[in-house]
C-alpha cells in the first residue's frame, strides 16, 4: 500500500479562540487585462463559532464566488481568508485536500451522492478517506443519521430515495467529520416547500446541538429566515446585514423580505 | 444547416471517442492488409505463391466472418454511443426539429465517420500492406523478387461491402433508437440518478458458485472426453459431436452466469472485510466495479468468449504448427524415399535397378540407396491386416490408449531387409530366431502398453506359424521410420524371418536415397524416376518424398497458420478492446461528477486516480482471465490431441500470441486510462458554479 493512504487525521490543529471563519477585504477578478469582472470587491466578515449565516443576494452578486473561495475550491485575487486561524492561502496544494477534509463540510444543491453507494456508504466517505477505525465510522453514521431522521434509509441507494432523503443525507455527510465549517450552497435549491424545512429544522437543530458553525448561501428567504445572521452580498460587496436577535421566524421573515425587496427596488429602478 | 450540426458532432464525438475511431481505422487498415495476400504472391517464389494463392480465398472467408463478429462490436459499441447522446438529441427536437431532420444528422455523421475511418483505413492499410509482404516473406522463408509499391483491387472492394454493410446497420439502429424514445425521456436522461442494478448478495454468491461449476465441470469434460473426432459417426465410446455441443453449452452458459453473479459476490466477499472495505476508497472502488459489471455482464461475458476463441484459435493454431514441423524433422530422415504400391497384388518382386536404367539413372552415382518390401501380417486366412492392438488388449485385459483405438498396426519387415535399412541407418544389425518377432513402435503412449504385451509372452500367428516375441520391449529407436512420411510416428511394425516374411502380402516397396549429388540433381533424379515408374505400368501406384518437398510443406503450412492466427487474434481483440475502452470511458465521464465531489469532500487526486486505474485494470482483466483460463484448458486439450503426433514445445508459438496480446490489449488499456484521467481531471479541476 502506498505511504499516502497510511496517514491518518490531519495535521492541521484548529485555534479554538478565533473566530471559525475570518475573511477581509477579499477581491477576485476573473478575465483578462483587458476586459476584467471584478466578481468579489473587498468582502470582510466574521463567523463566530456556533453561529448559523446565510448570504442572500441576487445572481451574479459575487456570493457563489465568495463559497468558492472559502471552500478553498477558487483562490481569491487578494485578500486573506481564516478559517480557525489558518491562512487558507498558505496550505500547500497536496494539504487542501486533507484541509478540505477535516475542517470543511459541504452540502450542495443537488445532492451529489455517489449513485454506485448506499446512504450509510455515502456517509460514510468523508471517514473512510481519512482512515478513521471501522468501528467509528459505523458508529459516527448511525448517530448523525439518527439525528437527521434518515436511520432508514441507510441501505437504500440514491436512486431509492426521495429528494428531500438524498438532501438530509447529503447533510448527513457534510457534519460526520464535526468539521469547523459547514459550507452550503443553495441547500434547499431543488426542494420542495415541505423538505425545504425539513431540512432546515434539521439543520438548525443539529448547529444548536453540536455547536456545528453553518455557512450557507441561498436564494429562499424562508431558507435564511431559519439562520441567525443573513448577509447581503451586491456587486462583490456585502451590502447589509441583517441579525435575528430575539425575533421570531415569521418576524425576521419579513425583515428579510424588506430587503430583498428594496434590492428589487433598485434593481428595477436602474 | 444540418450537414454543418453533423460535421460539428462529428468532431466532438471524434475528440471524446478516439478509441472508437481508432478501431474504425485499424479494423478497416487490417481488413485490407490482411487480404492482400493473393496479390503479395505476385511476388514470392512459386512454390510459395501457389500456396499463398490458395490462402487468399481462405482469406476471405475468413474475412467475412470476422467482419460479422466486428460489425457486431462496432454496432454495439455505436448504441452505446447513441445512448449517451439522448439529452442532446431530446434538445434539438425540443428547439423544433422534427424526428426526421435529427435522422439526417446522425445519418449525415455516420456517414462522414464511415467515409474518414474508410479512408484513414484504406491508406494506412495500404502502407501496412507493403510491409506486411516483407512479413510474409519471412514467415514463408522466401525473399521478395522485385519490390514495387502495390494495391489490392480485391481486397479493397472486400474490405469496402463489409464495412458499408457494418455501417447500413448502424444506421437502420440510430433510427430505431431515435423513433422509439420519448422526448421526456430525452431530456431527463441525464439529471436522475443513476438506477443501480443491484443483485441480492447471496444469490449473487450463489451463481457465481453455479457458474464455476459449469466451467468447471464444462473443462473436466472437455479434458476427458476430448474433441469428436468420430465426427457425426463416431465409433462407441468415442466423443460425439452432441458430447462436445453439451460441453461448449455448458461454458458458454457458465462464464455469462459467472458475470452476473461476481460483482455482488465481490462486494459481499469485500465488505467481510470490514477494515478493508470501510478504508480510503476502497469501498468506492469495490462498488464502482461491481455497478459496471453489473451493468455489463452480458457483453463483458461475451467479451470473455471472444477472446478465449481468439487466444484459442491463435495458440492451438501455433501448436499444431510446431507439432507437425517437428514431425516433419523426425519424419524425414532421408534425403528422398521413393514408394510403390502395386494395386494388382500380384507382383512378388520389384526391379529398381531396371526402371532407373530405364529412366537414365544410375543410382549408384545419386548416392547411398537401401530398398526393401514392407508386407502385412495376416494369419493366412484372409487378406485382412492384423488388429494388433485389438488383440493385444484381450491378451493382457489392457486397454487401448485413448486416440488410438482405431490405430492400424500390422506391418512387417524381413529381418534381412530390415538389417540392411539398420545399417543404411549406422546402426547394429540385430538377431532373431526363426520363431520370433520383433515389435518396432515409436510412440511414446503406446510403448508402454505393447511392452506389457511382450512381457507376458504374446503371440501372434503368420504364414501358419506361431511366433513369440524375441524382447519384452519394443524397439523405439530411430530404425522405426522406414521411409519419409511426414509424421514420422510408426504405431507398429513387425519384423520376422526372412522365410516367413515372403509369404506375406505386399504392401509396398520402398526405395531410400540419400544424395552424394547435390539436391538439386538428387531431386531431378528422384523425379525421373518416379514418372519412369509411373508410366510404366498403370497398375504401379508411385509417391516420393524428398526433403526439399517437407521442407516446403513444413515453411508454408506455418507460415499459413501463423498468418491467419495473427489475422484473427488482432481483429479479435481490437474489437473488444475497443468495446471495452469505449464502455469504461463513457463510465468515466458518467461519474465524472461523483470524482469531482470526492475531491471536494478532501480525496487526493492521487487515491482518486489510484481508484480509476484499479478500474480500468479490473474492467479490461476479468474478461482476459476468463478468457485465459478457458483458453489453457481447449489448448490443453488441443495438445493432448497432438501428443499423437509427439511433443512439441509451443512456449514459443504462444509467445507470439502472448505478445500481440499484451501490445494490442495492454495499448488500449492504457490509452483508455489515459483518456479517462483526462476525463476524470478535467471534472475535478473545472468550477462547479459558472457565475
Amino acid at each position: 500500500m502506498p505511504h499516502h493512504l497510511k496517514r491518518t487525521r490531519s495535521s492541521f490543529v484548529p485555534d479554538n479562540n478565533s473566530p471559525v471563519l475570518e475573511i477581509s477585504a477579499l477581491t477576485k477578478v476573473y478575465g483578462g487585462k483587458n476586459a476584467p469582472t471584478k466578481a468579489l470587491n473587498g468582502v470582510s466578515l466574521t463567523v463566530q463559532r456556533g453561529d448559523l449565516v446565510a448570504i442572500m443576494g441576487p445572481s451574479g452578486s459575487g456570493k457563489s464566488t465568495l463559497l468558492n473561495c472559502i471552500a478553498t475550491i477558487d483562490t481569491p485575487t487578494s485578500g486573506t481568508i481564516r478559517i480557525a486561524g489558518t491562512d487558507t492561502a498558505r496550505i500547500s496544494r497536496s494539504g487542501l485536500a486533507d484541509f478540505r477534509r477535516t475542517q470543511l463540510g459541504f452540502i450542495f444543491q443537488d445532492s451529489n451522492l455517489l449513485d454506485t453507494l448506499t446512504a450509510r456508504e455515502n456517509i460514510a466517505l468523508p471517514l473512510t478517506i481519512g482512515h478513521v477505525p471501522v468501528d467509528q465510522i459505523l458508529k459516527s453514521v448511525e448517530g448523525i443519521a439518527r439525528s437527521l431522521g434518515v436511520a432508514d434509509v441507510l441501505d437504500k441507494y440514491p436512486y431509492q430515495m426521495s429528494g428531500g432523503q438524498r438532501q438530509r443525507i447529503a447533510c448527513a455527510r457534510a457534519l460526520v467529520t464535526r468539521p469547523q465549517l459547514v459550507l452550503a450552497d443553495e441547500p434547499t435549491g431543488s426542494l420542495d416547500s415541505k423538505n425545504a424545512k425539513l431540512l432546515l429544522e434539521s439543520l438548525e437543530a443539529i448547529n444548536r446541538a453540536q455547536k456545528a458553525t453553518v455557512l450557507m448561501v441561498t436564494h429562499d428567504e424562508t431558507a435564511a429566515s431559519f439562520c441567525r445572521r443573513v448577509l447581503f452580498i451586491r456587486d462583490g460587496k456585502v451590502f447589509t446585514e441583517l441579525v435575528r436577535g430575539s425575533d421570531t421566524r415569521r418576524e425576521f421573515f419579513e425583515k428579510i423580505m424588506q430587503i430583498v425587496a428594496v434590492q428589487g427596488g433598485v434593481d428595477n429602478a436602474r | 444547416m444540418l450537414a454543418k450540426l453533423a460535421f460539428g458532432n462529428m468532431r466532438k464525438l471524434m475528440h471524446d471517442y478516439a478509441v472508437y475511431f481508432l478501431t474504425l481505422v485499424m479494423g478497416v487498415a487490417i481488413f485490407y492488409a490482411f487480404n492482400t495476400i493473393s496479390v503479395q504472391a505476385d511476388f514470392l517464389s512459386n512454390s510459395v505463391s501457389e500456396a499463398l494463392q490458395q490462402a487468399g480465398r481462405i482469406m476471405n472467408d475468413l474475412t467475412v466472418f470476422l467482419a460479422v463478429i466486428m460489425g457486431f462490436l462496432m454496432v454495439y459499441a455505436n448504441n452505446f454511443l447513441m445512448r449517451r447522446r439522448k439529452k442532446e438529441l431530446g434538445l434539438y427536437q425540443v428547439l423544433g426539429m422534427r424526428a426526421g431532420q435529427v435522422n439526417v444528422i446522425l445519418t449525415l455523421e455516420t456517414l462522414m465517420v464511415a467515409l474518414i475511418s474508410f479512408v484513414v483505413g484504406i491508406a494506412l492499410g495500404a502502407l501496412i500492406s507493403q510491409l506486411l509482404l516483407f512479413v510474409t516473406a519471412d514467415m514463408f522463408a522466401t525473399k521478395v523478387d522485385n519490390f514495387r509499391f502495390f494495391f489490392s483491387i480485391d481486397a479493397f472492394v472486400l474490405t469496402f461491402f463489409c464495412f458499408a454493410i457494418t455501417f447500413l446497420v448502424m444506421m437502420v439502429f440510430n433510427s430505431i433508437t431515435l423513433s422509439h424514445v420519448r422526448l421526456i425521456e430525452l431530456m431527463s436522461a441525464s439529471r436522475k440518478n443513476e438506477k443501480q442494478f443491484v443483485r441480492h448478495l447471496p444469490l449473487s454468491l450463489a451463481l457465481t458458485v453455479l457458474g464455476l461449476i459449469l466451467m468447471g465441470y464444462a473443462y473436466w469434460r472437455l479434458t476427458t472426453q476430448g474433441f469428436p473426432l468420430g465426427g457425426s459417426n463416431p465409433e462407441p465410446g468415442q466423443t460425439t459431436t452432441n458430447d462436445f455441443l453439451v460441453t461448449t453449452a455448458l461454458v458458454v452458459a457458465g462464464t455469462f452466469i459467472f458475470f452476473y453473479g461476481f460483482a455482488g459476490s465481490i462486494t459481499l466477499i469485500l465488505q467481510r472485510m470490514k477494515k478493508h472495505y470501510w478504508s480510503g476508497l476502497h469501498m468506492f472502488t469495490t462498488r464502482q466495479i461491481a455497478s459496471r459489471i453489473n451493468t455489463a455482464a452480458a457483453s463483458m461475458g461475451l467479451i470473455a468468449l471472444i477472446l478465449f476463441f481468439a487466444m484459442t484459435a491463435m495458440t492451438s493454431g501455433m501448436s499444431i504448427c510446431a507439432t507437425l514441423n517437428k514431425a516433419y524433422e523426425e519424419g524425414v530422415p532421408f534425403d528422398a524415399s521413393i514408394d510403390v504400391v502395386d494395386t494388382s497384388g500380384e507382383e512378388k518382386t520389384f526391379d529398381w535397378d531396371a526402371f532407373a536404367k530405364k529412366a537414365g539413372v544410375d543410382l549408384n552415382s545419386v548416392g547411398n540407396t537401401v530398398s526393401f518390401r514392407i508386407g502385412y501380417m495376416t494369419d493366412g486366412e484372409g487378406i485382412n491386416m492384423i488388429q494388433t492392438l485389438q488383440e493385444m488388449s484381450a491378451f493382457t485385459g489392457k486397454s487401448i490408449p485413448q486416440g488410438f483405438e482405431q490405430t492400424v498396426a500390422g506391418q512387417a519387415l524381413s529381418l534381412s531387409d530390415y538389417n540392411a535399412l539398420r545399417t543404411f541407418k549406422g546402426l547394429d544389425p540385430v538377431s532373431l530366431d526363426k520363431d520370433q518377432y520383433l515389435y518396432l513402435c515409436n510412440i511414446d503412449q503406446l510403448e508402454s502398453f505393447v511392452n506389457t504385451a511382450l512381457e507376458q509372452g504374446f503371440t501372434i500367428t503368420a504364414a501358419g506359424r506361431t511366433l513369440t516375441p524375441a524382447r519384452t520391449t519394443v524397439i523405439d529407436d530411430n530404425s522405426c521410420i522406414p521411409l519419409n512420411d511426414s509424421v514420422g510416428k510408426t504405431p507398429g511394425i513387425y519384423v520376422v524371418a526372412d522365410d516367413i516374411a515372403t509369404e506375406l502380402p505386399n504392401y509396398h516397396w520402398v526405395l531410400d536415397l540419400n544424395y552424394s549429388v547435390s539436391t538439386e540433381n538428387g531431386d531431378l533424379a528422384v523425379k525421373n524416376l518416379q514418372d519412369t515408374i509411373a508410366a510404366s505400368d498403370d497398375e504401379l501406384y508411385v509417391a516420393s518424398e524428398t526433403k526439399t518437398d517437407a521442407a516446403l510443406e513444413g515453411t508454408t503450412m506455418t507460415g499459413l497458420t501463423s498468418y491467419m492466427a495473427i489475422y484473427i487474434g488482432f481483429v479479435l481483440v481490437i474489437a473488444c478492446a475497443a468495446i471495452l475502452a469505449i464502455q469504461q470511458l463513457s463510465n468515466a465521464s458518467d461519474s465524472a461528477m461523483g470524482y469531482r465531489t470526492l475531491s471536494e469532500l478532501g480525496c487526493s487526486e492521487k487515491t482518486i486516480f489510484s481508484s480509476l486505474r484499479t478500474q480500468v485494470i479490473f474492467a479490461f482483466a476479468l474478461p482476459l482471465v476468463v478468457g485465459i483460463a478457458h483458453s489453457i484448458c481447449a489448448t490443453a486439450a488441443v495438445n493432448k490431441l497432438l501428443l499423437t503426433f509427439g511433443h512439441a514445445s509451443i512456449i514459443e508459438s504462444v509467445g507470439l500470441g502472448i505478445a500481440i496480446f499484451t501490445l494490442v490489449y495492454g495499448g488500449y488499456l492504457a490509452l483508455t486510462y489515459r483518456m479517462a484521467h483526462g476525463i476524470v481531471k478535467g471534472a475535478i479541476r473545472s468550477a462547479r458554479h459558472a457565475l
